[in-house]
Formats: structure tokens, C-alpha cells, sequence
């Protein structure tokens, strides 16, 4: 038993180094991604803003991102 | 053997330690898979931000400036505060049916700050704002940690508000509520051209939760004007036929987002929303954004979103108290069933020229149309017809965000 263990143990070892995924996208292959086009929330004031209408105006709240108390909203 | 006869005796015990073993394996392997590929992570770029804002619809006009400055030192530190102003005329439908317009006006001040350590930022943030009826204070605190060679991020944050709701007009009314939020969020970059987040997030409200001004509809006549409903709420005197909510509200919500750069110069942003309340609202939206680069100064943007939601348990647009008068009960039209449309457009001009204060800057415009569709909250300023027949509500806003950003 043991050793089937050790052998399951050192195949999964074997996969594991060969299959492990490694980081495939290079810092200087990031260009694209750091430009202007490709930010979820490019400023966060307005970001803010928006969220604070859609906070105000529907049931729905959380995971947008928006903080901050008041409502203004009556 | 007698190994064997312990694990027969505690066969709990057993499966307890192996799952630890298991666990502090995956957690070992994790760490060393993972951490010589680890970079640094960078603090939010230094910035200052003059905005003005502007909603119009349903009688509704807020308008105000917002201004933001952010400040980094030595390049572990990053704070930044935020001055924020909603001015208020109001003349909604529910002014409308139960009282006169009027004017209100809401000041926000947060002040914030990161520490940037290796991979991980620590924030810290508040916020108080502050209105006649309404004062506010929010405490949050977040982590986030990028690993795998910065092509995964993790944030958790956590925040408090204490609350407190007055009404005009009620002197000696005062009541707390209580707000807590944690959320989650998991950022990956999956290509060189596709990044992706997901995000959890769970509120709990707890106190006084509905609107001290907000009234509903009886159709039987049973609720007479001046009569206090049989409610916990109406302690204070003030509620004259109005609204009964429950003291506690606990909600989450999901969202998962991606943004793809079709070419170098345009992309495409797409994002799903999940919603769940304990009140019974269920609610989602959609959101596409196109973003398009024209040259090295201008960017143009267009965005739709929609939103649905189903009604609160105790949302009613009419209710008949002769026979059963609720636990709760609510007219709230944002607890009702409703769908929104939104269609935007937003331009950016960059000023690439530098100067003694800052690097660049933008000058930004954005419009959004909103429409809202109500299902089961009727239009009950017309008058002329039987009160349950009127027409559903609808209404019209517009959004306008003009501001000005300089990076430096």
C-alpha cells in the first residue's frame, strides 16, 4: 500500500511540474492592456457618480463598487 | 495494527487531520508554484478630478460638483480626498401624491488612504455625508494581493456605516441604521488582450430602513388621513399611513465582468449582474461598453445597459386594509417589479502637454438616456379614473458628467 502511495505521490509530483500553469502573459507583452481603452473603470469619480445613481434609483446594491453613505434619493 | 484500531475509535479525528494535511499541502504547493513569479504591485496613479454632475427625470434635478485629488509619497503611500455635493429639487411622483416640492442639499467628504507593501495595498477609507434628514458615516478597509506574475489579483474589503434618519418637519424624530458590507473580488488577465473580474458582494442593513415620508395607498378607506398605522416603526409620530418594513435586509450580489481589446485602438467591455435580497427582490443587469480610440487624443464611447428586478414580499401599489392589515408593507416604486433601459455616450479629449503642476490631462464629456417601466406602480397623480386603474408609471432621466482630469 505504501508504495502504490508513493508512486500515485510521485506521479501527481511529475504531472504537476509539467502541467503547473505558469504566468503566460509576459510584463512586456502588457501594453495593450495598460492602455487607456482596456481599464474596467477608467475614472473614478464618474464611476462613482454612476453607481451612486443606479444604488439610488434601483433595489439592486453591492459588487459595483461604489461606497459611501446618503441617498438623495426620495 | 494499532494504528488501525485508533482510527476505527476516532474515525473523526482521522478525517479531520488528513483534510489539514490536505489543505496545508495545496496551501504549501500554492506559495511555492506561485511566488517566484510574484512582481510588485503599483499604487493608483496620482490625479486630481473636477466634475460636475447632473440628473433629470420624474421631476426629479440633482446637480452638484464632485472633486477629487489623490497624492502618492515615496511610493508606498497614496491618499486622496473626495468633496462631493448632490443638490436636490424635487418634485417626484411621490411629492407629487403626497406632499410639495422641495429643495434639499447633500455633502459628501471621504478621505482615504493605501499602503503599498511588496504585492499587497491596505486601504483605509471615510466617508461622511451629510444632509438635513440624513447623516451618514462609513469606515471601510480593503486588501488586495497580486500574484502569479501579476496576472491575478485578489481584493477583500470590508465596511461600516452607522446612520442616522431624521424628518422635517418631526422634531424629536431620530432613528439609527446600521450598514455592513463585505466583498470579494477576483481581477485575471487571461490574454494579452482579455482581462476579466468577478466580484461578491454581501450588504446587511439592520434598523430603520424605510423612508419616514414615503406613504402607501388603502383602497378600502380603512386607513384615514391622520391615522397611525399599527406598526413598530410609527413610534414616532410621524408616519401618517405610511410604509412598514422590516428591520434587517441582507443581500448579495454577483458580478462578472471582462473587458477585450478588439484592435489597438478600440474594445469591448461586457458585464453581468446578480442580485438576491432577504425582502424577496431579484434583479439583474447587463452591460456593453465600445470604446474607440481616434488618434492619440480622442476616445469616444458607447454604453447600454439594462436592469430588470421583481417586486418586494410586501410590495403593494394598492392595498385593501379592511379585511388583513400586513406585517409589512411597502409603496415604494424601486422595491416594485420594473425594467430599465440606459443608453450613453461619452468623449475624452487628452492634452498632452506638460507642465510645471501635471504630465497630461483630459477634458471629458458623458451623457446617459435612462428609462424606467414600472409593472405594478401606478401613476396615481391621475385622478380621473378608479384608484388601481390608473396607467403604470414610466419615467425619463437624463445623466451628464462633464470634468476635467490632469494626471501628475
Amino acid at each position: 500500500m505504501k508504495t502504490v502511495s508513493l508512486v500515485f505521490f510521485m506521479l501527481i509530483i511529475s504531472a504537476c511540474s509539467q502541467w503547473t500553469p505558469k504566468p503566460w502573459v509576459k510584463a512586456h507583452e502588457r501594453e495593450l492592456l495598460s492602455s487607456p481603452i482596456m481599464s474596467l473603470e477608467r475614472d473614478p469619480v464618474s464611476s462613482k457618480y454612476m453607481n451612486h445613481v443606479y444604488e439610488s434609483r434601483e433595489a439592486a446594491r453591492g459588487a459595483e463598487g461604489s461606497s459611501g453613505g446618503g441617498c438623495g434619493c426620495n | 495494527m494499532k494504528q488501525r484500531e485508533e482510527q476505527r475509535v476516532v474515525p473523526g479525528v482521522v478525517v479531520a487531520v488528513t483534510k489539514l494535511r490536505i489543505t496545508l499541502f495545496f496551501a504549501a504547493a500554492f506559495t511555492v508554484i506561485y511566488s517566484p513569479f510574484c512582481l510588485g504591485a503599483i499604487l493608483p496613479e496620482q490625479r486630481a478630478d473636477i466634475l460636475y454632475h447632473a440628473y433629470d427625470g420624474g421631476g426629479v434635478t440633482i446637480d452638484g460638483p464632485s472633486v477629487l485629488v489623490r497624492k502618492n509619497f515615496n511610493e508606498k503611500i497614496s491618499v486622496y480626498g473626495n468633496y462631493y455635493v448632490d443638490m436636490v429639487t424635487s418634485a417626484s411622483i411621490d411629492v407629487l401624491t403626497m406632499a410639495s416640492e422641495y429643495t434639499e442639499e447633500r455633502t459628501e467628504y471621504s478621505l482615504g488612504a493605501d499602503y503599498l507593501n511588496d504585492r499587497t495595498i491596505m486601504s483605509l477609507s471615510f466617508t461622511n455625508s451629510s444632509e438635513n434628514d440624513y447623516e451618514a458615516d462609513t469606515l471601510g478597509f480593503s486588501v488586495s494581493q497580486e500574484f502569479f506574475g501579476d496576472l491575478s489579483t485578489i481584493t477583500m474589503g470590508f465596511s461600516m456605516g452607522d446612520d442616522t434618519v431624521k424628518a422635517t418637519g418631526a422634531d424629536g424624530f431620530e432613528e439609527a441604521t446600521e450598514r455592513k458590507r463585505f466583498n470579494i473580488a477576483y481581477t485575471q488577465i487571461l490574454s494579452k488582450r482579455l482581462l476579466t473580474s468577478l466580484t461578491y458582494e454581501s450588504v446587511i442593513d439592520e434598523g430603520f430602513l424605510r423612508n419616514p415620508y414615503r406613504q402607501i395607498r388603502d383602497a378600502s378607506g380603512f386607513i384615514t388621513p391622520g391615522a397611525a398605522l399599527p406598526c413598530e416603526d410609527n413610534d414616532s409620530g410621524v408616519s401618517v399611513g405610511s410604509e412598514c418594513y422590516p428591520e434587517t435586509r441582507n443581500s448579495e450580489a454577483f458580478a462578472l465582468r471582462g473587458i477585450y481589446a478588439i484592435t489597438p485602438q478600440s474594445s469591448i467591455r461586457a458585464e453581468y449582474r446578480l442580485y438576491d435580497d432577504s425582502w424577496g427582490v431579484q434583479g439583474s443587469n447587463v452591460e456593453l461598453r465600445y470604446a474607440q480610440q481616434i488618434g492619440s487624443r480622442w476616445l469616444i464611447e458607447f454604453r447600454y445597459r439594462q436592469y430588470q428586478q421583481n417586486e418586494a414580499d410586501f410590495y403593494g401599489d394598492l392595498f385593501d386594509f379592511s379585511m388583513e392589515i400586513p406585517e409589512f408593507y411597502a409603496r415604494d416604486k424601486e422595491l416594485s417589479d420594473y425594467s430599465a433601459q440606459q443608453f450613453g455616450i461619452g468623449v475624452t479629449y487628452t492634452f498632452k502637454s506638460r507642465n510645471a503642476f501635471f504630465n497630461n490631462s483630459t477634458l471629458n464629456f458623458q451623457w446617459d438616456q435612462m428609462t424606467f417601466d414600472y409593472n405594478n406602480f401606478l401613476d396615481a397623480t391621475v385622478t380621473t379614473v378608479t384608484p388601481g386603474t390608473e396607467p403604470s408609471y414610466s419615467l425619463d432621466a437624463d445623466v451628464i458628467r462633464i470634468f476635467y482630469s490632469a494626471f501628475f
